[in-house]
């Protein structure tokens, strides 16, 4: 039997262990990202996934998000932002949405069912370099990311207010789009998520 | 949570399978088959679909009453709240609201290609993406030209009567056309044993039905051993749609209920001139056939005794019958021309304009001055050049007098020659369809009449029949003057003039550059200048060649005007441009409208095809022809492709660059290149070709898919060049549909060809269901990117004519080895 102490002081340094790690993911947050996250948090964490930059395969960046961005549809515009921004530097990624592609709003087409419809500028088509990788890259980064996001079931891609037929000439892209993980580094989602939960527990504590 | 994402995405990625199929059933036949509005088609069921609102085309999709549409096939169609309509069947429920593009099945989010809408009360829904939704078959009949929307087979409960009912309870009678040596033939089969006989034996000649005109022989036939309540499969084909000489068979109602009554009645409608003959008369037992089913035949034959045959004639007239209505004949005798008469208005009055179209080939008249009202009718008609006639009343607006559209579609490809009759015969016109010409001879003649300065000399080329110059260019280094023959058609390989040496020809070689015109290249010894002449009768070219005056080429194109007119035309064009001389020309001719008083038959035009062209660049720089003569045709081991029909798809073209490579490549000027040059390729090794485009033209999508499911091709190919945001992607990917197994082992034999002629990366054979091209094919397709134009060596590479010579012996070596079988 232990006693009183030696139990106190197993609970003090599991404590600790549990602080240290979440200070620890909180450092890493505050760098701008962590190569290991989750799926969605309320905490103001989300992945963002982004094509790599010699192939045709989404990678998961973990971003903390403001804290008046964390709630309701305010997580949306932001990762879309976000998205639209490209990736941190460094990270070996590339931006698949052509310069100056700026959000011009989204709605939910069918709020219990999941669809959400966003609006971008011209300059995504304009822009867009073709080929089917590109056009692959460009649409999944917004689809993926997005369906990551809960309640997110599925999104429709339209353009300066209109229904998109095609971004480059391949994707049929009449209609929502759900998410195709085929395209993703599931390894790297899988870490990602599992420190997301980790950063969770952290915050809890 | 990625468990069921997957799952989602798998169920997605299924079902869009289907949607593909459908979507371009719908939209590929609004493209290429304008219906006649009246025409049913849709088919509900085995029936046409009754509803008082039309079905609507929409952006290529089919819009259709949903009630009357789903339910015959017993699904509960309701709209429980207002803006919202439920489809529901045995396992499913499909919900769609009003200017959505988004249907719940079972509560899970699909996409619709068009909005739902309202007409009236009745809700217009796209149909294929509901038939996809409730698991309905629904298929597009090109006989019937017609959709068919049925219940998948395993749903359909075959219990139709009730258990044992006694004689032919579980059995069904099957209704079939044929042609058993020459004879139209109708074909009862059942499983029980029957027998077919006459009830009424002496035909009676009725008025026609609705639909058709003049005294039709009404028939009534009773089939002795199946059960009222067996399930009959007539012929699924349209009063008035049904071959000649057949006019109608439908089955009767049973005149009681009593359960003692053992037979069918059908009631049989044979067109003028001909009559039933045996195994005759009165009774014919059905004898049992080799596979158990018995079967009993009733054959047609001609009731003209005479050698000669009486003129087939097809009125066609609408539905309230009278002596002062309009009445549409269309007649031929043997040996004449096809004659429409347009009986009912003033012939004077009439005023013509006509388009040729292809795919299918198919004339088209517009007539205002004369009016039909009637609703649209089609007829088959059984003539050796014209398939089918249509007539559509078009209403006229504040701009637009009301006008009547005539279509009809031409059996066999080959230009259509519209004369108008003069005198009293002002409103007829005569059809000649002049055949796709099948012989083209070349000669140089060594002392041009016109003996110019400095020697010139002549070519000849001559063909079978007259041809059309669609077009006339030059393209220098080296310098060669290219001429399209349009209406022809030439053996594989046609031939090859060796000239002797004179100053200004080289060789002359000719090919058949799509399936209608055939091209002749003049390889000039030096820059000359151009005289080309046509022959009155279109079937000879004078091509003289002489000392240059300033590049000129002059195209004679007098041939294609009336006789009495005026003389030839003469259009120059500089080296390096092209000219479609004769386009404007005859369409303006056709469109002709006062006949001179002179002969009986005055105006003629040649209705040129149009050219493929609806967003020609015009610059002639990067033209493909520029590139013809790259492919040094090596001895071909392949022998699997001989016979094959295969599609080829040219990515992007006109406004759509494509993927611009970083030396400035783009790519749709190397998909068709690759193209053009695969086309030789495949060709010499005995495959047919077509093109979706075989120019710098933006093409539809739905015409990149179309060309291939019409034809029932072998295989679809969609060439592209790929692009990525980083430069250093590189390689080559095929892609295909998931679930097509034979797309798949098109795509690896051809990547696998690829990867190893080339010497390139593999990016693999990849499965993907959101590519239009491959998503909307029947037939087997992929779409090929043979390789990055954003990473700096591979564009290098792609530039390089020899390396494009590479990769499309590496795609006819893949897709041999594809048709060889020889695959995992």
């Amino acid at each position: 039997m232990l006693g009183r102490w030696a139990r106190h002081s197993i609970v003090a340094a599991l404590l600790l262990l549990l602080v240290a790690a979440g200070w620890w993911q909180g450092q890493q947050m505050r760098a701008g990202y962590v190569w290991t996250s989750g799926p969605v948090d309320s905490q103001g964490v989300a992945i963002l996934l982004f094509p790599s930059e010699e192939s045709m395969n989404l990678k998961p960046v973990v971003v903390r998000l403001p804290v008046v961005a964390a709630s309701g549809g305010g997580v949306i515009s932001e990762v879309i932002g976000r998205l639209l921004a490209g990736p941190p530097a460094g990270l070996y990624l590339v931006n698949p949405f052509p310069a100056g592609t700026r959000l011009l709003g989204w709605q939910w087409v069918e709020p219990t069912q999941g669809v959400l419809r966003v609006n971008l500028s011209g300059e995504l088509v304009a822009g867009h370099g073709g080929g089917t990788s590109g056009e692959l890259a460009t649409v999944y980064t917004l689809v993926d990311t997005l369906t990551l996001l809960p309640g997110v079931k599925a999104v429709e891609l339209w353009v300066e207010g209109r229904p998109l037929d095609t971004l480059a000439g391949h994707l049929d892209l009449r209609g929502p789009l759900t998410s195709d993980l085929s395209l993703v580094d599931m390894v790297a989602l899988r870490q990602a998520r599992q420190a997301l939960m980790n950063v969770r527990r952290a915050q809890l504590l | 949570m990625p468990g069921s994402q997957a799952m989602t995405s798998l169920g997605l990625a299924f079902r869009r399978f289907f949607l593909a199929c459908v979507l371009t059933l719908s939209s590929g036949m609004f493209l290429l088959q304008p219906m006649p509005a009246a025409a049913a088609v849709l088919w509900v069921a085995g029936r046409p679909l009754e509803s008082s609102v039309p079905v609507r085309s929409e952006q290529g999709y089919l819009l259709v009453p949903a009630a009357a549409t789903f339910g015959p096939l017993g699904i509960q169609v309701g709209t429980p709240t207002p803006g919202e309509l439920h489809l529901q069947n045995a396992d499913r429920k499909l919900v769609l609201r009003l200017g959505s593009r988004t249907a719940y099945l079972d509560g899970q989010p699909r996409p619709l290609p068009v909005t739902p809408q309202l007409a009236g009360d009745e809700w217009l829904v796209p149909l294929s993406a509901v038939a996809i939704a409730l698991n309905l078959n629904l298929y597009w009949d090109n006989q019937l030209r017609s959709l068919q929307l049925e219940k998948p087979e395993t749903a359909r409960a075959p219990a139709a009567s009730p258990p044992g009912s006694g004689p032919g309870s579980s059995s069904s009678l099957q209704v079939t056309l044929e042609t058993a040596e020459g004879t139209p033939t109708l074909l009862f089969r059942s499983e029980r044993p029957f027998s077919v006989q006459l009830t009424a034996p002496a035909a009676e000649t009725l008025p026609g039905p609705a639909g058709a005109d003049g005294p039709v022989q009404r028939w009534q036939v009773w089939v002795e051993g199946i059960l009222p309540t067996t399930q009959v499969a007539l012929p699924a084909i349209l009063p008035g749609h049904w071959p000649a000489p057949w006019q109608q068979v439908r089955q009767l109602p049973p005149s009681s209920q009593d359960p003692h009554v053992t037979g069918i009645a059908f009631e049989l409608w044979v067109q003028p001139g001909f009559t039933l003959t045996g195994p005759w008369p009165l009774r014919a037992t059905a004898a049992s056939g080799g596979d158990g089913r018995y079967e009993a035949r009733l054959r047609l034959s001609r009731t003209a005794s005479s050698s000669a045959l009486p003129p087939v004639q097809t009125p066609a007239r609408g539905t309230a019958p009278g002596p002062a209505g309009p009445v549409l004949t269309f007649t031929r005798r043997p040996g004449e021309s096809a004659q429409l008469t347009l009986a009912g208005g003033d012939g004077h009055s009439l005023q013509l304009e006509t388009q040729v179209l292809r795919d299918p080939d198919r004339l088209v008249l517009n007539l205002t001055g004369w009016e039909w009202p009637f609703p649209s009718q089609r007829l088959e008609l059984a003539d050796p050049d014209f398939q089918a006639i249509a007539v559509n009343p078009q209403p006229g607006d504040a701009s637009n007098a009301p006008s009547v559209q005539v279509v009809l579609w031409q059996r066999h490809p080959g230009w259509v020659r519209v004369v108008r009759g003069t005198g009293d015969q002002a409103d007829t016109l005569f059809l000649d369809v002049l055949r796709l010409v099948q012989q083209v001879t070349l000669a140089m003649v060594a002392d041009a009449s016109s003996s110019g300065a400095g020697g010139d000399v002549a070519l000849r080329v001559d063909t079978s029949g007259p041809v059309r110059l669609r077009r006339a260019f030059r393209l220098p280094d080296p310098e060669r003057l290219v001429l399209d023959l349009e209406g022809a058609a030439n053996p594989v390989g046609g031939p090859r003039l060796q000239t002797q040496p004179n100053s200004w020809v080289r060789q002359v070689r000719v090919s058949q550059f799509d399936p209608r015109t055939v091209r002749v290249v003049v390889d000039l010894a030096s820059p000359a200048a151009v005289h080309i002449t046509q022959s009155p009768d279109g079937s000879s070219l004078m091509v003289t060649l002489g000392p240059p005056a300033g590049q000129v080429t002059t195209i004679d194109v007098g041939a294609l005007h009336p006789p009495d007119d005026a003389g030839p035309v003469f259009l120059q064009l500089p080296s390096g441009t092209e000219a479609t001389p004769v386009n404007g020309t005859a369409s303006a001719l056709a469109r002709t409208t006062a006949p001179p008083p002179s002969s009986n038959v005055t105006q003629g035009a040649l209705l040129p095809y149009p050219p493929a062209e609806s967003d020609r660049t015009g610059a002639s720089g990067s033209r493909p022809e520029a590139q013809d003569s790259v492919m040094a045709p090596a001895a071909s081991t392949r022998t699997h492709l001989k016979g094959r029909l295969i599609v080829l798809d040219a990515g992007h073209g006109g406004r759509d660059p494509g993927a611009i490579g970083v030396n400035g490549l783009q790519e749709k000027d190397v998909a068709l290149a690759l193209v053009l040059q695969l086309q030789k390729v495949l060709e010499a090794d005995g495959a047919r070709v077509l093109l979706t485009r075989q120019d710098d033209t933006l093409v539809d999508w739905a015409q990149r898919v179309a060309p291939a499911n019409l034809n029932h091709a072998d295989a679809l190919l969609s060439i592209h060049l790929n692009s990525y945001q980083g430069p250093s992607a590189h390689g080559v990917e095929t892609y295909y549909r998931s679930d097509q197994a034979q797309a798949r082992r098109l795509a690896q034999a051809l990547q696998e060809a690829l990867v190893q002629k080339l010497a390139a990366f593999d990016g693999g054979a990849r499965a993907r269901d959101d590519l239009y091209v491959v998503r909307q094919s029947w037939v087997p397709a992929v779409l090929i990117e043979v390789g990055y134009l954003s990473n700096p060596d591979e564009a290098a590479h792609l530039a390089d004519p020899g390396y494009q010579a590479r990769a499309v012996q590496a795609i006819a070596d893949g897709l041999d080895r594809y048709f060889a079988g020889n695959l995992p």
